[in-house]
């Protein structure tokens, strides 16, 4: 049977078309229940057996005796909930599935995962392809009631069909409207409320993971003193407007710093626009995608120089802060009127639970949930079992934000652990900052070779590869590695004359193009290194094995290898594929002992010598042309046993050696990054670490000059020269010092496509090369794998691929980017997680350095341990004893005058006040301040005491106020239902119809915003097109 | 990725058909009583008609070959034939309708025996009235119809279908919303009973993996309308048989 679909559509034109596409309706969709029979016999007519085996791969089906059918606004809504393995046997309906995937892509794609899990059995109906349940959509029915009429027709179509097998079917929806009709065709049909209830009695959990959208707001009589956001402008009015240029779209990116300051970048005009306060960023949350109104010129502002941690209430003298932090750099400032696209996501956190816990410790309770990411404001949950979640670390979704309310609420997604547990917080980090952190799928594995690949070369695996089995080759280390993913060799051709080659393990040999492994791969893009783990990029059979280029077994490599006089001179060089077989893995401290050692002769260590020498007058060249010589703290942790908490901290040592491999590790990359150059002008991956803006070094420029140095920033050679010349004598840590602040003050090198930049700007400041990109470690980074490809292909050993060109490099280097940033975070986070667990239960005094200094506060660098932290001087919201100048980044008291490179006396210890946030406390004792902030930061300030109990009678209203709220009525009624009184049943159908009331007029409202980003045509349209076209006729 | 699913996880795509099914095709033959042969093709929405002049005198004298016939196509679609107006502009000679009439052409020149009809020509003409997607296989399938409506001495029935692969599933038939799914569009053209190679288009690479599957979905689609073409001429033929005899 065949029918047409026909619907109108504005074209970006804004002419109104006819499209019109065939649909075959179908009588051989199966149900997806096990027990019947009738709809496999049908399908089996139909298809042939291929097709049924690859099918039944990705298709689970239901086998219980209850099935449920889900409305669209269940699953957008009820996510988390559905992802809770106790819902099983769920008919997904594909009207449905086309409206969530419309709605909310990330949703959608969450609700597949949740099909393609057998055990889950959620079955995917295509209902609108069935001849039995599609239905066309009638004169005057809106798209969203003809979608309901289709869930409808879809339901009852399955109950009819297994009524025969005696299984129930149970409509959900919580749109009071369908609920009704459902009701009035006699379907089975109840909303999700009541099925969780239901089944609360054996997961109590379950009840928390509901999301309750349309949860009742107090209604306070006295309007001017309820706390009011201003109203979001809605999504029509924004886009005109945003179109004429009256209002800026934007990313919402709040500021590490200063939880109520934040920054969106205006595209258009290449400014930046400062959001400042808490009304003005009007419910925005870091990452959504905001429409902005910008304030007239008197009322531009700076950045506020306040460091601002803790979210504790809404301040009424933020007036007061801002004179405070009035400088003379102004940027234009504004206010969120509306919001084009939310970027919310599940946060990790704690809950923050401030009443008694004795008596309370059953019922429904509000809580606050702090996120760990401290661009997010604290977020209200609602909860039955609070003794459960004090203590732990916890993932919450937001749902909602209203405009009378000061925190957005949300709910209760998932619990991870206990709070300061190591493998907790290691947790966090990762899903945090998005690291894919699951194990590797069984499609990934499958694409394995077998792990004794390697002791069965045959020669037709030798096809295009040297053999250099018989060389001496050797790698060299931190202690440990298990994927070793470079290895040297040296040979003295002839004097003077050596011939120097550096062998990459041949990841790309095992990661074929466009297979599950390397798709993998290219999303997680590359290893994380955490202190006490590592998420690997590839699975660990490759990563530590078959790639790994370990001593005494046959690897595959990529090697380059140049001739290359004593001069540093290159000769020659030779990219080629090889087979190697490592005869030493040395660490860099056995190494470095080799070369010191001058009894010791054997050939491994005159070779070490040799490259010594060698690295040495490369390393002298480089500096020549001006590369730079950059620090950062790197501390390494000791423990007692393997896993276990840190002992000891130490500053990660640096021997000759590693300079060693480092400066080959140069050569190599640069070579090869001419190399790929050279074929690929186009769509090379390279990397660049552009120079950076004069403006950036000023204020660095200045404090150096101040301690009396001279400091020039012109090139990265007068900039070496200057760092070399910054030396205090007996302050060896001066230079050290300097050198990380520079460090700050450039931009990080990125990956990019040689397609999309000009080749002036490919150059490397750091390393002052002028070419460079990543080819020594595709075991732990994805760009390496894409380079070893061009370079294999530019050898034309392999062939070109087909999706070689400048837009596909350009992607993945923008992907391979922010997975390089997150791993970096993430292990920075996984070093203070450390040094925190380090410091409980121990207090110290420790050295330290002033390295920026803000109105309130200043940071402080602890040499010892490699880490920052801020130490308060006074309270943000007080006037300051101190005397702030922006200017000369100082800050004075009287005599006491705290400056930039200044040394002081620390204490730290951990602060462990608040489970939900323990922190390091650093502590200025000497010079000794007296402002030693107290337990809880904010409580010295009066008007936040105040804030504070007026929220907590607002949570106890609240909590009471609950009492007569539907939600607690069902639950009672459940609870009760044993005494079964009829009385209780009806009140509760009474009670719970202002909620349904409200949750219908909820879900319309999600339904009804039109989808921006989707690409299906605008139904919405069709109402009006009708029209014009009766007027045409009219006419 | 695709911004469409172009076929559900379920199997399906977005019209319903799954990966190797053909679309509706419905004939009829004899529509214009002018011509010599013509034919009425219609594929799901794509509607065409062929009309087929000849054997007959050779138009441009110097074109005529002396020990066989020339074919000649003209292809052209119709104004209303697709949704989105463009601007009216000349509907034959452009590049597209030149590549569809000389893949016509050649596919015939092979087919019929030429030899029978030496110094003579004979005229193709295609019209597009509506289109939605496998404009050249369905072409070529209204071609051979009139052509044999008209009696022309073919060697074999000529067969078309395109076919491509989406997301690495190889798909028969397209439709438009698929053709401009980004996939290759992989034209095939075979003689089904002697089981020759005409044609075979590609307008984009396909994985070389992939491509025995393509062609394999392609050639198994041709025999199905094979079969369809075949039933609805032996159907005609009866017809007429039967309405001669009546007269």
């Amino acid at each position: 049977m065949q029918s047409n679909k026909c619907f109108y559509r504005v074209t970006k034109k804004g002419t109104v078309i006819k499209v019109v596409n065939e649909i075959y309706l179908r009588d051989d969709i199966p149900c997806g229940h096990d027990s019947c029979v009738e709809c496999k016999k049908k399908l089996e007519k139909r298809t042939t057996v291929e097709d049924r085996v690859l099918l039944s791969n990705e298709i689970s089906s239901l086998n219980g005796t209850k099935v449920l059918v889900l409305d669209t606004n269940v699953i957008l809504h009820q996510i988390d909930l559905l992802e809770d393995p106790t819902i099983k046997d769920v008919v997904i309906l594909s009207t449905v599935l086309d409206e969530v995937k419309n709605q909310n892509r990330s949703i959608s794609n969450r609700i597949r995962d949740i099909v393609k899990d057998a055990d889950r059995r959620f079955y995917v109906y295509s209902n609108e392809y069935s001849k039995f349940t599609s239905i066309q959509r009638e004169t005057g029915e809106t798209p969203n009631d003809r979608n309901d009429r289709a869930i409808r027709s879809a339901a009852e179509w399955y109950r009819s069909h297994l009524h025969r097998y005696n299984i129930k079917v149970l409509l959900i929806t919580n749109d009071k409207d369908n609920l009704k009709k459902a009701k009035a065709l006699g379907l089975d049909c109840q909303t999700i409320q009541d099925l969780v209830f239901e089944l609360s009695d054996k997961n109590p959990s379950l009840v928390d993971k509901l999301s309750d959208p349309s949860e009742d707001h107090i209604k306070d009589t006295d309007e001017s003193k309820k706390f009011q956001f201003l109203e979001h402008k809605p999504l029509s009015v924004l886009t005109e407007e945003i179109k004429n240029g009256k209002l800026v779209q934007g990313v919402f990116r709040t500021s590490i710093t200063n939880y109520r300051e934040a920054t969106v970048s205006d595209r258009a005009n290449e400014r930046d626009i400062l959001i400042q306060g808490i009304d003005n960023i009007n419910r925005a949350v870091d990452g959504d995608i905001v429409a902005i109104e910008l304030f007239e010129e008197s009322k531009w502002n700076a950045p506020s120089t306040i460091i601002m941690l803790e979210s504790e209430g809404v301040e009424q003298d933020d007036d007061s802060i801002a004179k405070d932090a009035m400088v003379a750099n102004k940027k234009p400032t504004g206010r969120v009127v509306g919001i084009i696209k939310r970027n919310w996501k599940p946060y990790c956190g704690a809950v923050e639970f401030k009443g008694d816990g004795s008596n309370q410790s059953t019922g429904l309770h509000f809580l606050f949930f702090i996120p760990v990411d401290k661009r997010i404001p604290k977020i209200r949950i609602k909860s039955r079992q609070v003794s459960n979640l004090l203590g732990r670390r916890i993932v919450v979704a937001i749902d909602q934000w209203d405009k009378n309310s000061k925190y957005p609420s949300g709910h209760f997604v998932k619990d991870l652990g206990p709070l300061g547990d190591k493998e907790t917080e290691s947790q966090v980090l990762l899903l945090q900052f998005d690291i894919p952190h699951h194990p590797f799928g069984a499609s990934v594995m499958k694409c394995l070779p077998s792990p004794d690949i390697m002791d069965r070369v045959t020669p037709a695996d030798m096809v295009g590869r040297k053999d250099l089995r018989k060389e001496c080759i050797f790698s060299v280390d931190p202690p440990g590695c298990t994927d070793i993913d470079d290895a040297l060799h040296i040979k003295e051709l002839s004097k003077g004359v050596f011939e120097v080659g550096v062998h990459i393990a041949d990841v790309s040999h095992f990661v074929q193009e466009g297979t599950a492994i390397d798709e993998e791969a290219a999303s997680r893009s590359t290893s994380v290194y955490l202190v006490d783990r590592r998420i690997d990029m590839l699975p660990g059979e490759l990563s530590g094995n078959l790639c790994s280029l370990m001593c005494n077994v046959d690897r595959y490599a990529f090697s380059c290898i140049w001739k290359i006089t004593a001069d540093g001179e290159i000769i020659n060089v030779e990219y080629t594929k090889s087979i190697i077989r490592s005869c030493a893995s040395l660490t860099y401290e056995q190494a470095q002992i080799k070369i010191d050692d001058k009894s010791q002769n054997d050939q491994i260590a005159t070779n070490l010598r040799h490259l010594n020498n060698l690295a040495k007058v490369l390393r002298k060249q480089r500096f020549d042309r001006g590369a730079l010589m950059l620090a950062s703290p790197q501390v390494k942790f000791k423990t007692e046993e393997h896993g276990g908490d840190p002992s000891d901290v130490e500053i990660y040592q640096l021997r000759e050696t590693n300079a060693m491999i480092e400066e080959f590790m140069l050569l190599a990359n640069i070579w090869v990054a001419k190399k790929i150059y050279k074929h690929f002008p186009g769509c090379a991956m390279l990397r660049r670490h552009p120079t950076p803006k004069k403006s950036s070094f000023e204020l660095l420029t200045k404090l150096i000059e101040n301690k009396g140095f001279t400091f020039s920033t012109n090139t990265s050679k007068e900039l070496s020269e200057s760092l070399d010349s910054c030396n205090i004598e007996g302050d060896p840590y001066f230079n050290t010092l300097c050198r990380i602040m520079t460090t700050r003050c450039m931009s990080p090198a990125v990956y990019f496509s040689s397609g999309s930049v000009p080749y002036e700007e490919f150059n490397h400041y750091g390393l002052a090369s002028e070419i460079y990109t990543h080819f020594t470690s595709p075991i732990r980074r994805y760009p390496d794998i894409i380079v070893h490809r061009l370079l294999a292909t530019a050898i034309g050993v392999s062939s070109v691929s087909l999706n070689l060109d400048n837009k596909t490099i350009s992607s993945l280097t923008e992907n391979n980017n922010f997975r390089h940033k997150m791993a970096q975070y993430a292990g920075r986070g996984s070093t203070q997680l450390h040094t925190l667990i380090f410091f409980k239960g121990r207090k110290s005094v420790e050295d330290a350095y002033i390295i920026r200094v803000k109105a309130n506060a200043f940071v402080v660098l602890v040499p010892r341990y490699g880490f920052e932290g801020t130490v308060y001087v006074s309270d943000p919201s007080k006037a300051s004893s101190f005397n702030y100048n922006h200017d000369d980044q100082t800050l004075t008291n009287g005599a006491l005058t705290f400056r930039v490179f200044d040394k002081v006396t620390v204490e730290i210890y951990v602060d462990d006040s608040k489970a939900h946030d323990q922190k390091l406390r650093i502590n200025c004792i000497n010079p000794n301040i007296n402002f030693i902030p107290s337990d809880d930061f904010d409580s010295n300030n009066l008007d936040d005491i105040l804030n504070q109990k007026d929220e907590q009678k607002d949570l106890k209203k609240e909590n009471k106020k609950e009492i007569n709220k539907p939600i607690e009525n069902n639950i009672s009624t459940t609870v009760t239902k044993k005494s079964n009184t009829k009385k209780e049943k009806d009140n509760n159908s009474i009670a719970g119809k202002e909620e349904k009331e409200k949750e219908k007029e909820k879900s319309k409202k999600v339904r009804k915003q039109p989808s921006k980003e989707s690409n299906a045509a605008p139904l919405e349209t069709t109402a009006t097109i009708k029209k014009t076209n009766k007027k045409i006729k009219t006419k | 990725m695709s911004k469409l699913s172009y076929i559900s996880p379920e199997g399906l795509r977005i019209d319903g058909r799954r990966a190797n099914e053909l679309r509706r095709i419905n004939i009829q033959m004899g529509v214009s009583n002018r011509a010599d042969g013509s034919a009425y093709y219609e594929q799901g929405n794509t509607k065409i008609i062929a009309a087929v002049y000849g054997p007959r005198e050779i138009s441009v004298s110097g074109q005529s070959i002396f020990d066989r016939a020339i074919v000649k196509c003209e292809f052209a679609t119709s104004s209303f034939s697709t949704t989105e107006r463009k601007p009216q502009q000349k509907t034959k000679g452009d590049r597209a309708t030149t590549e569809i009439s000389n893949l016509v052409k050649q596919a015939f020149e092979s087919t019929i025996q030429t030899h029978l009809y030496p110094r003579s020509q004979i005229n193709i003409y295609i019209q597009v009235l509506q289109s939605d997607g496998g404009l050249k296989a369905a072409a070529i399938n209204a071609s051979t119809l009139a052509l044999i409506d008209a009696g022309i001495s073919m060697k074999d029935f000529v067969c078309a279908v395109s076919t491509s692969c989406i997301d690495g599933v190889a798909v028969l038939d397209l439709n438009h919303i698929e053709e401009r799914s980004g996939g290759p569009d992989c034209l095939l053209s075979i003689q089904p009973q002697i089981g020759g190679v005409i044609s075979l288009n590609m307008d984009s690479k396909v994985p070389q993996d992939l491509f025995e599957s393509v062609l394999e979905l392609g050639e198994k689609g041709c025999k199905k309308i094979f079969s369809i073409l075949s039933d609805q001429v032996k159907k005609y033929s009866t017809d007429l048989i039967s309405n001669q005899l009546k007269i």
